[in-house]
């Protein structure tokens, strides 16, 4: 295990400095950085009560050992503000679960990086937007928390592009990438609620693209609406296509949701619609994706059967999101890892 | 084992992990793509590399 702290002085804490001090290191987004003062993250540990250096999480590839002290040095460095502190932390929980698979989320060449979905209290209170344009730009909380987990996997996992992250192309999604759930709008409750966490505040972390967008401005019932759905969700392209088992966060803007919630159609039903309806037929996969060792139901499927692009309806993740507007989205997961949702800490 | 395109990558983790020496054998990039021939064709070209890095003959 690896223990980031180290003290530098600097010439001058001006933003542009410590960003180009940290770039000689092989530190930093790219972006100009916050000074982490011993001050400023006194500061920000008042966020928390509790022990500034227990050791949370250990992240791999590099095994760095994220404390709370480290986890508010980045959060510092991203403009985060103490009451984003929890969030952080139990993000930083969320990411080290087994399920996320992070050593795997790092490793790979996809363009995968961690969704923050906040829910609850905490998304009123620490000043989340889970409203218009809830993904961004324009919310520090949403930004700078996204950004600090950014700067967590850059700093203490040791996903740099290069040395411990290979992703291809990379992504926009890896400079920051945290949205809070309309709890106020969404007709069937909270999240976290929904998969067992019942906790005023939580947050979950699903490793995924960039949301792919689902437009809908004619259906007034939920069929329509959630064809287009499974539409976006059954890309040859996508890693979800030959893996199979891969999560969907499927992000319902309030009036989709309520246009479903209208019709009588829980989450559940929802959830089971699109993974009856987002299906590929079974030649046209298997042809694409030859080489691929497909599990023995796959291989039996006649041609011209619809094979789901996902193998249960539980693997559809449907989440409110957003403001006024007929726009929703899907996240298609990396595939080889699951979503994780814990309660944020007081 | 790595492809060439990863090797020094693969050296980065290593090293963070703290076994900067560890013995990494490097076949052609890309394997996706690749017909099988090729791959077999790589994998009988690393035996030799693979040998030596195990006993240090080959």
């Amino acid at each position: 295990m690896t223990d980031a702290s180290e003290m530098l002085e600097v010439a001058s804490a001006d933003p542009d400095t410590v960003r180009d001090v940290f770039a000689q290191r092989g530190w930093g987004d790219g972006l100009p950085l916050v000074a982490p003062t011993a001050e400023r993250v006194d500061d920000m540990l008042a966020g928390s009560a509790r022990d500034p250096d227990e050791v949370i999480a250990v992240l791999p590839p590099r095994s760095g050992m994220a404390t709370r002290r480290i986890i508010a040095v980045n959060a510092v460095l991203a403009g985060c503000r103490p009451e984003h502190l929890g969030v952080l932390v139990a993000a930083v929980r969320a990411l080290a679960r087994p399920e996320v698979n992070l050593r795997g989320v790092n490793a790979t060449t996809h363009p995968v990086a961690p969704m923050l979905v906040v829910h609850g209290e905490v998304a009123r209170t620490a000043g989340y937007n889970a409203g218009l344009g809830a993904f961004g730009p324009g919310n520090v909380a949403n930004a700078a928390t996204g950004r600090a987990l950014r700067l967590i996997l850059l700093h203490v996992a040791g996903a740099v592009p290069g040395a411990g992250d290979a992703s291809t192309q990379g992504g926009p999604a890896k400079y920051a990438y945290c949205v809070a759930e309309n709890l106020d709008e969404s007709p069937w409750g909270g999240y976290a609620a929904s998969v067992g966490v019942d906790a005023p505040s939580a947050v979950t972390v699903h490793c995924g693209e960039a949301p792919h967008n689902v437009h809908d401005m004619e259906a007034s019932g939920p069929a329509p609406i959630l064809d287009k759905v499974a539409s976006a969700m059954t890309s040859l392209g996508s890693n979800n296509a030959p893996v199979s088992s891969g999560e969907f966060f499927v992000m319902l803007c309030p009036e989709h949701a309520a246009a479903c919630a209208a019709a009588g159609w829980t989450r559940s039903h929802v959830a089971s619609y699109i993974h009856e309806r987002a299906r590929i037929r079974a030649g046209d996969l298997r042809a694409a994706f030859a080489l691929r060792a497909w599990a023995p139901w796959q291989e039996a499927l006649p041609d011209d059967s619809a094979m789901p692009v996902t193998e249960h309806p539980a693997n559809i993740r449907i989440v409110v999101v957003g403001g006024p507007g007929k726009h929703s989205s899907v996240i298609p997961s990396w595939g080889m890892t699951s979503s994780a949702t814990v309660p944020v800490e007081h | 084992m790595a492809t060439t395109a990863f090797e020094a990558l693969a050296s980065e983790v290593a090293a963070t992990l703290g076994v900067p020496d560890t013995r990494i054998v490097s076949v052609d990039h890309p394997l996706g793509g690749t017909d099988e021939a090729s791959v077999i064709d790589r994998a009988d070209r690393a035996v030799e590399r693979t040998l030596l890095l195990l006993t240090g003959s080959a």
